[in-house]
């Protein structure tokens, strides 16, 4: 079994009688990228802040590398990166040298660290952009800015706190293959977004964490095995009458069936060729129906049944 | 770390076009007004040795002395003597003001209305005070005069009331007072009017705490995502913020040093003391804003507050040393004279005006160590707040 790289152990923190943090317990094991998903406010940027021992916290114990993580363990810190959810970099320095002034918090020698950037700027494509102030960078150009920062001084366990917000489509797919590349070179990986899709792709692990909890937790397939509804059947017929609607709620597997507009959804629990039998129920009740569409569950749809479909601040 | 973060803060600090405006630039533009404005004044004024016309008025008795054998009372006026002694204007016997004896104050006043005199002693029964219209070298001379006396008094009271045996040695040791008055009241005769270029210089060592304030954000968690990331990193806060305390000095004392010079070799307008002095005071200056500014940015979090507590704390204190107002200190100094001590401004522009009227004195000595005194307070506050901050909210 591989090691734990990072340990939380029923961890709270509260702002006031506000609990950000509620008994929040997470393991991320060496190698591992893990998507920590929630919305707004669910307690993702708290959790991470204490785990890089920037705020104190009430209960619960954090351990990274297996060791008590605390503000003044430099040598634990020397080994981790962060990537902020907000751009920090300094704008009256260039590429270059904002690159050079966060590396060399962490690595003295000049030369190793010449050898460093050089690596950041290729593997973030930023090498035309060096003498450039960030002021002159677009949106993406500066994510990446941000990104090079956190990882020039090659850490083994990175921080990404929602790295592509904001971000075209060619710069977060890079920004993703630049994750999943330092994931292969052996950096353990703790990852946020609100994007499914990108947790989706990147992620071997997610946890899911709402009002401060850890609401569930496994592999992407292993989340979307959990929910009940394992397919949806979208067929486009006129005939809407309740009795009908009726007789195919009771097919096997079919829990729910719903009016759409023109649509009749329907959606199944499990089994197996669910869309056959539903076909084979119309033909034999000679029923005309057009456009059939089936989908399986998503992230996103394990996301919204966790953390409900209400707006969140 | 401690190069490292120096040599950044340096670079980060300096591309900041708003402090190299208001830090230098502004100064300047001040320092250039203020030279059309009264520069002629100042290169029209004699640095040499002039007379202070004064006036004397006595209410009531004379001090009593003793009786004479008839049975009537010895008065003795031994301030009116002393006046008498230093009146005439000889100066190879010392003598600074040039005293008219006035029958009351209205007479006396008017004198003053009149431009005859810069002032007058008023001596109510042995209680002796000075009324002057506007504060300058004038009234300061004046001033320490009745100040010397009223300390040489009070000590040879003393002296006479519990060691009578000493009383002859310390009346010799007094006796060359002149000798006293011409050190600590003429100086080099330096223009009052210098004292705004030293209020300015204070303003501008002051506005150093926008440095700090501006070299604080990047490295607090509190403040900044910069901050967040930094303190992420592995490296004591204390030394970071000390190597950024230094690269900020370094900057202003730079800045006040080009002002300086511009006034002495551009406006023509002479400190009246070596340069490498001033030099040194810029940078005293120089430090106390960054410590002052290093305060700030450890105690205040919000945008607004750091913008504008350093913005109000220079102007304040500016203010309250003569930047706008020339007889500001000496109000302050009449009314709430503890104010002039605690106040970085005053202290600042003290120390220079010490230095240039009358050299390496013990006030500006005092006036340096308690710049010294506050440079290592505000700082050292600081390192208590920064060391012990662990953040609950960021």
């Amino acid at each position: 079994m591989s090691e734990n790289i990072v340990k939380v152990d029923s961890l709270v923190k509260r702002y006031g009688e506000n609990i950000a943090v509620d008994h929040f317990s997470l393991e991320v094991k060496k190698g591992e990228i893990l998507g920590l998903l929630g919305p707004n406010g669910s307690g993702k940027t708290t959790t991470i802040n204490c785990i890089l021992s920037l705020l104190n916290y009430d209960k619960g114990s954090i351990e990274v590398f297996g060791q008590k993580m605390s503000p003044e363990r430099f040598d634990l810190k020397r080994r981790i990166g962060v990537v902020p959810q907000n751009v920090a970099v300094l704008n009256a320095l260039t590429v270059e040298e904002n690159i050079d002034f966060f590396c060399g918090l962490y690595i003295k020698d000049k030369a190793e660290r010449k050898a460093c950037i050089e690596e950041a700027l290729e593997f973030t494509g930023l090498t035309e952009f060096r003498k450039q102030k960030p002021k002159k960078l677009s949106g993406g150009l500066l994510r990446r800015l941000n990104i090079a920062c956190g990882i020039a001084h090659k850490p083994e366990l990175i921080f990404f706190d929602e790295p592509t917000v904001a971000v075209d489509p060619q710069s977060r797919n890079a920004i993703l293959e630049g994750i999943r590349k330092m994931n292969e070179q052996g950096s353990t990986v703790i990852y946020t977004s609100h994007y499914m899709e990108e947790v989706e792709e990147l992620c071997s692990r997610i946890v899911i964490m709402d009002h401060g909890k850890n609401e569930a937790e496994g592999t992407s397939q292993s989340l979307k095995s959990s929910l009940r509804n394992r397919e949806t059947i979208r067929i486009n017929m006129p005939v809407h009458e309740k009795e009908l609607l009726d007789q195919i709620r009771n097919i096997n597997h079919v829990y729910d069936v719903r009016i759409d507009e023109e649509d009749v959804i329907i959606k199944c629990d499990g089994g197996e060729h669910n869309l056959v039998h539903i076909l084979n129920f119309l033909s034999e009740k000679q029923l005309p129906f057009g456009r059939v569409t089936t989908e399986l569950p998503t992230l996103n749809d394990v996301f919204l049944e966790i953390t409900g479909k209400e707006l969140r601040d | 770390m401690f190069s490292h973060i120096f040599f950044y803060q340096l670079k980060n600090i300096s591309r900041k076009f708003w402090i190299i405006g208001w830090n230098l630039l502004f100064p300047l533009v001040l320092a250039t007004a203020f030279h059309f404005g009264f520069g002629s004044m100042i290169k029209d004024d004699p640095n040499t040795f002039h007379i202070v016309p004064a006036g004397y008025v006595t209410l009531g008795d004379y001090e009593t002395e003793g009786m004479q054998e008839d049975g009537t009372l010895i008065h003795t006026d031994p301030y009116g003597e002393m006046l008498e002694s230093i009146s005439g204007g000889d100066e190879e016997k010392k003598q600074i003001i040039l005293l008219t004896r006035y029958a009351s104050e209205k007479e006396a006043n008017q004198a003053i209305l009149d431009q005859e005199i810069k002032g007058y002693y008023l001596n109510d029964g042995g209680e002796i005070s000075l009324k002057v219209l506007s504060t300058g070298t004038d009234s300061t001379i004046l001033s320490q005069i009745m100040k010397q006396y009223k300390t040489s008094r009070s000590m040879l009271e003393r002296i006479a009331k519990d060691h009578p045996d000493k009383l002859s040695e310390a009346i010799s040791a007094l006796s060359d007072q002149n000798e006293y008055l011409e050190q600590h009241t003429f100086g080099n005769g330096v223009s009052q009017y210098l004292q705004y270029f030293f209020a300015l210089l204070a303003m501008s060592s002051l506005f150093g705490s926008w440095i700090s304030t501006e070299m604080m954000y990047p490295m607090c968690a509190n403040i900044s995502d910069c901050g967040k990331r930094f303190e992420s990193a592995p490296g004591n806060r204390i030394v970071a913020v000390l190597a950024g305390t230094l690269a900020g000095t370094l900057l202003q004392g730079i800045s006040n040093i080009i002002v300086v010079l511009y006034i002495q070799y551009v406006l023509q307008i002479s400190f009246g003391a070596a340069l490498v002095d001033i030099c040194l005071i810029m940078f005293l200056g120089s430090a106390l804003g960054i410590g002052f500014g290093v305060f700030f940015g450890s105690v205040f979090k919000k945008e607004n507050a750091r913008v504008m507590m350093p913005l109000a704390f220079s102007m304040v204190c500016s203010f309250m040393s003569g930047l706008m107002v020339g007889f500001m200190k000496q109000v302050v100094e009449d009314h709430v004279p503890i104010l002039n001590r605690i106040n970085p401004a005053s202290v600042f522009t003290d120390s220079l005006y010490v230095i240039s009227n009358y050299g390496k004195t013990d006030r500006f000595y005092t006036d340096v160590m308690i710049m010294l005194l506050m440079i290592a307070l505000t700082l050292g506050v600081s390192a208590c707040i920064l060391r012990r901050r662990n953040y609950a909210s960021i």
